[in-house]
């Protein structure tokens, strides 16, 4: 019987992975064992997702659904290694001064030492009234009585604003920041171009996906997510249906033709593929995008576009067309091209929110706000 | 239209380190096949996301009630982390085991069962 060859879900897996630990404060000795663990157990889900007939993309979805929330599980991870103070306290602050992405360095680290200098301030200020209390109990009592009651609304007003300035910060990280964009910035718009048999069977999709933002970020990673270190980059996927995953009756990618004033890059599950530069063999083509790239027929479905850091711009149109063909493995039991595939674009946003496009042949279709937490983007 | 499933029970944390050392006390095993048996053992009824295993094993980890070793794994998959009870943990699962089996009876008692 002759071995099944999978392709590689690291990169994904291991950008989940990463998410989980950027959110806790595992130490550093332990760090590399957990990750590895955790891609362990992820790549094993994803494989038998595979072995259960999904296609590669749809397993690791699987795998990272089935995983649990990116957040909580780091926050759990946190309080594995360190007592529930440590964990609500410094625990979690240290998150904060985690490598970033390479921006950010000091909001991140201004918003710990605000962060870090407010404990300590608390916890000051109860010592020092603890201490004092037996020597000025008796003034203090004095004080009370012969102090003229405030008003009702200046006490309310008083209690609110200090309050105020332990809530704000988680407040705002609960609300819309109005420096972020949303979904409905994204204009996503999906086309495809079908290529029939006699019989109607539809043996080639020309699929154009085509997306604009009308505004960007302010900031990067926000205001009040600035602990978050994010490590996802914008990019949309590909997936054409019925796919049956798998080396076998399938569609596969034929060529991806990539803008070349765009800086995009392929992250792609079929890992071999040519550029008009030459052959490359790895996941990411690092450097300026090549214009027509041609996929190897290696397990097919789907396939990823990363914008490159920065590489958006507001206004700007994005078009990128890509061929895919049915194609048929002699052996493994080819079977008659399908006449209604679907094509789904999902766009993510960092990890904020994925926006998805359904097309069908002859019929666009244009992007909607999925509902969260979507597996891409439930860190 | 598709069937609605009944929610997992909910474990306490304690609970859940209870039971991953049942598994245990029967042999080694990695988080994955922990899962697993966790799911298949109670037919399903137990059925929590596959990641909050890893922080359970690592505070069981911490207090000694079990020990991981890696091994290897032909065929190119990732190498995975097997636990097994420590001395310790045998005695914690038998304590916990008692405890347990203690707090049903009353239950069962109060409950008519």
């Amino acid at each position: 019987m002759s071995e099944t060859t999978f392709p590689d879900p690291g990169p994904r897996l291991r950008v989940y992975v990463e998410s989980i630990l950027a959110g806790s404060s595992v130490p550093a000795a332990d760090r590399e064992d957990i990750a590895e663990e955790l891609y362990g157990h992820l790549w094993q889900r994803w494989r038998d997702a595979l072995d259960a007939g999904a296609s590669a993309a749809e397993a690791v979805e699987t795998a990272i659904r089935s995983f649990g929330e990116a957040g909580r599980l780091g926050h759990e991870m946190t309080g594995a290694y360190h007592s529930r103070l440590y964990a609500t306290t410094i625990g979690a602050l240290l998150p904060a001064v985690a490598p970033p992405p390479g921006k950010l360095w000091g909001y991140r680290r201004l918003r710990l030492l605000l962060a870090l200098a407010a404990v300590v301030e608390l916890v000051l200020g109860w010592i020092g009234v603890w201490m004092l209390r037996p020597a000025i109990s008796g003034q203090m009592a004095d004080w009370f009585s012969s102090s003229r009651p405030i008003g009702r609304a200046l006490a309310v007003a008083l209690v609110a604003a200090v309050a105020a300035g332990y809530l704000v910060p988680y407040a705002a990280g609960a609300t819309a920041d109005p420096t972020q964009v949303s979904a409905s910035d994204l204009n996503l718009q999906v086309s495809a171009v079908c290529t029939r048999d006699a019989s109607g069977g539809v043996t080639a999709i020309d699929i154009n996906t085509r997306l604009r933002w009308s505004r960007l970020d302010l900031f990067p990673y926000g205001l009040g997510q600035g602990n978050v270190v994010n490590s996802w980059q914008d990019g949309f996927e590909t997936g054409v249906s019925p796919a049956g995953g798998r080396n076998s009756v399938d569609w596969r990618t034929a060529w991806i033709s990539i803008p070349s004033q765009f800086p995009l890059y392929l992250m792609s599950d079929q890992p071999h593929f040519t550029s008009p530069d030459g052959s490359v063999d790895g996941l990411l083509v690092t450097g300026p995008p090549q214009g027509l790239v041609s996929l190897d027929p290696y397990v097919p479905g789907s396939e990823g576009l990363q914008f490159a850091p920065g590489g958006l711009h507001a206004g700007w149109t994005y078009d990128t067309t890509e061929r895919y063909q049915w194609q048929s493995v002699t052996g493994l039991g080819a079977g008659p091209a399908p006449t209604g595939p679907l094509v789904t674009i999902r766009y993510a946003h960092l990890d904020r929110f994925v926006v998805q496009a359904l097309a069908s042949c002859d019929r666009p279709g244009s992007g909607v706000p999925m509902p969260l937490p979507y597996p891409w983007a439930s860190q | 239209m598709s069937e609605q499933a009944a929610p997992s029970p909910q474990l306490s944390r304690g609970e859940f380190g209870l039971l991953i050392l049942g598994l245990l006390g029967r042999r080694e095993m990695y988080g994955y096949e922990i899962v697993a048996e966790l799911r298949r053992s109670s037919e399903g009824a137990i059925d929590l996301p596959e990641g909050t295993v890893y922080p359970a094993l690592r505070r069981l980890e911490r207090d000694g009630l079990i020990g991981g070793h890696w091994v290897d794994v032909v065929g190119g998959a990732p190498r995975r982390r097997y636990y097994r009870l420590t001395e310790q943990g045998e005695r914690a699962l038998a304590a916990g085991r008692e405890d347990w089996l203690r707090f049903k009876s009353a239950a069962d008692a109060v409950l008519g069962s």
